[in-house]
């Protein structure tokens, strides 16, 4: 572990883990953190001078509008890669005046056909075909799928999944996921018997099986893998390969490049199909998140000390009304039910 | 930050011709290409030739492109690429009497700050004169970090150093900050935040 006591207040605001701290970005650096904080109340002046400071670098705001339409924008890329899909950027250049006071007017004429059969791609491309199946859900809603491969996801609330509309005629089954789901994948073969491989893509990883039941939860900056049966094997840009067996759990984070292998219960990680959401004591800042990720709440915590505390406990799936009461019998908070704000003090 | 789980997706079809996936990457990613490409030169027009150029050559290329994990910072490296050729072409074009354009030169403005609830468009004004008294890089690294929410081995890529030298450009830039900032500044602009 670093060495935080030499550390001056800009030595800590240039440190991501502290930043993940103050902005409350992760639950792992928060614990840290919070603890490293109570045992070193010596270099208190220094650590919330760099809080503070990180805070009034992070209040910028992106309100105003850009003075480019980007729409029009766009269209002027559709048109140079329709008309002159040839050209190669390095001469790129506009047309000389000349050559323009030449064109002849059946070349006008073409050119504004062009420009009208373009507008209407552009506009048929953008709303219409999208190439993939996508299927989403809303907050407080899980949802069954069945994949042409007869492959089954359950997936959890506000969650989307995707696959290709070609699913079929391509050799590989491959989805692409955003949120949480639990995969019962069916064993596929080729025509030549050699197994067909089922991908799942998450924005940290990709998990490769045959067939096999696992959940994969991936939100925020993290995602994690837990093994119901079979096995599968995990392939992350930082941290290259790793094969999984059954009841273990894999997390790889974006905040710290770290990753975690630990073994669990897994049908506790999969009890949401069940309509339950269970946590063994975890820190209350998990639990927000969760709040945030199902219901779409927001979770502010003004002492980040209350963020770190633990809690135990098991709540429905589709009821946030159950969690907020219980968490309000334990700790003291604030309840917009409105605006779906909770404030922990 | 969700917008990295379709990352994977969308650079997959765009490879693959899709031009529905190159709408998206272009739309989604434009403002802050636009606002990142601004601070690096004022000449908005030639920040939004060079957007147009980026897209453009990644189009022409898709086929040859590799497997990209994360767009922003690529796209980001390569529009500080396109720029900083531009500049240096139009400042061999221009008669030696003009002054050369100048480049990477992020700018801060107090609007970055003053929508925000809790400073006042002095204080705004404050934070943003002091932070524009540090050096071009310094300024680089902390826009890209706290504004763009970059990560470190991303800004590293990004501006071409490498992790450690975005960790001492952004502490570095702290330190002279505090200086910038009398005491009594830095203390009310503090005291102001912590409601």
């Amino acid at each position: 572990m670093k060495d935080y006591t030499g550390y001056h207040s800009e030595d800590f605001v240039a440190d991501e883990s502290f930043q993940a701290f103050v902005l409350n970005t992760d639950p792992e650096a928060i614990s840290f953190w919070t603890a490293w904080l109570a045992s070193h109340p010596e270099k208190e002046p220094e650590t919330s001078q760099a809080a503070e400071i990180i805070r009034v670098l992070a209040t910028q705001t992106r309100a105003q509008p850009l003075p480019v339409s980007k729409e029009a924008e766009l269209e002027k890329l559709f048109h140079r890669i329709r008309l002159i899909p040839e050209e190669s950027p390095e001469n790129s250049s506009l047309p000389s005046r000349a050559n323009v006071r030449i064109m002849p007017v059946l070349g006008r004429v073409a050119a504004a056909i062009a420009l009208l059969f373009i507008v209407g791609s552009v506009w048929f491309f953008y709303f219409k075909s999208t190439g993939f199946t996508e299927i989403r859900t809303e907050y407080g809603e899980t949802q069954q799928v069945v994949l042409p491969d007869q492959s089954v996801v359950t997936l959890n609330t506000n969650s989307t999944l995707k696959y290709p509309k070609n699913w079929d005629k391509k050799g590989q089954r491959e989805v692409w996921l955003e949120g949480e789901a639990f995969f019962e994948v069916t064993k596929q073969k080729t025509t030549r018997q050699s197994p067909v491989k089922f991908v799942v893509h998450t924005s940290q990883l990709k998990v490769e099986v045959l067939g096999t039941k696992f959940d994969v939860h991936a939100r925020r900056q993290a995602t994690r893998v837990v093994l119901a049966e079979g096995k599968v094997r995990l392939e992350s840009a930082s941290q290259g390969q790793l094969e999984m067996k059954p009841g273990e759990l894999v997390s790889i984070s974006n905040q710290r490049s770290g990753i975690t292998k630990q073994k669990v219960n897994a049908d506790l990680y999969a009890s949401w199909r069940e309509n339950k959401v269970s946590f063994n004591e975890v820190s209350l800042s998990e639990v927000a998140q969760s709040l945030e990720d199902y219901f779409g709440y927001r979770v502010i915590f003004t002492d980040s000390t209350v963020a770190g505390r633990r809690f135990k406990g098991t709540f429905p799936a589709d009821n946030p009304e159950v969690w907020v009461e219980t968490l309000s019998k334990t700790f003291p908070m604030q309840v917009d039910a409105e605006n779906k704000q909770i404030i922990f003090e | 930050m969700t917008e990295s789980t379709s990352d994977n997706e969308l650079w997959y079809a765009f490879r693959h011709g899709n031009e529905q996936a190159l709408a998206q990457l272009f739309l989604g990613h434009y403002d802050s290409l636009f606002r990142y490409g601004r601070r690096l030169i004022r000449d908005e027009e030639l920040v939004k030739d060079c957007i147009q150029d980026l897209f453009h050559r990644l189009w022409l290329k898709r086929e040859s492109l590799t497997d990209v994990k994360v767009i922003k910072p690529y796209l980001f490296k390569s529009l500080r690429h396109l720029i900083s050729d531009q500049c240096i072409k139009q400042n061999r074009e221009r008669s030696l009497r003009l002054p050369a354009q100048p480049f990477f030169e992020v700018v801060f403005s107090h609007e970055d700050f003053i929508i925000s609830t809790q400073l006042s468009g002095e204080q705004a004004l404050v934070i943003s004169q002091a932070l524009n008294h540090l050096s071009t890089r310094q300024r680089e690294a902390i826009y890209l970090r706290f504004f763009d929410g970059l990560e470190y081995d991303k800004i590293a890529e990004v501006m071409n150093v490498h992790v450690q030298s975005v960790r001492n450009l952004v502490c570095q830039g702290v330190k002279s900050l505090k200086d910038i900032l009398s005491p009594i500044h830095l203390s009310w602009l503090l005291l102001c935040l912590n409601l």
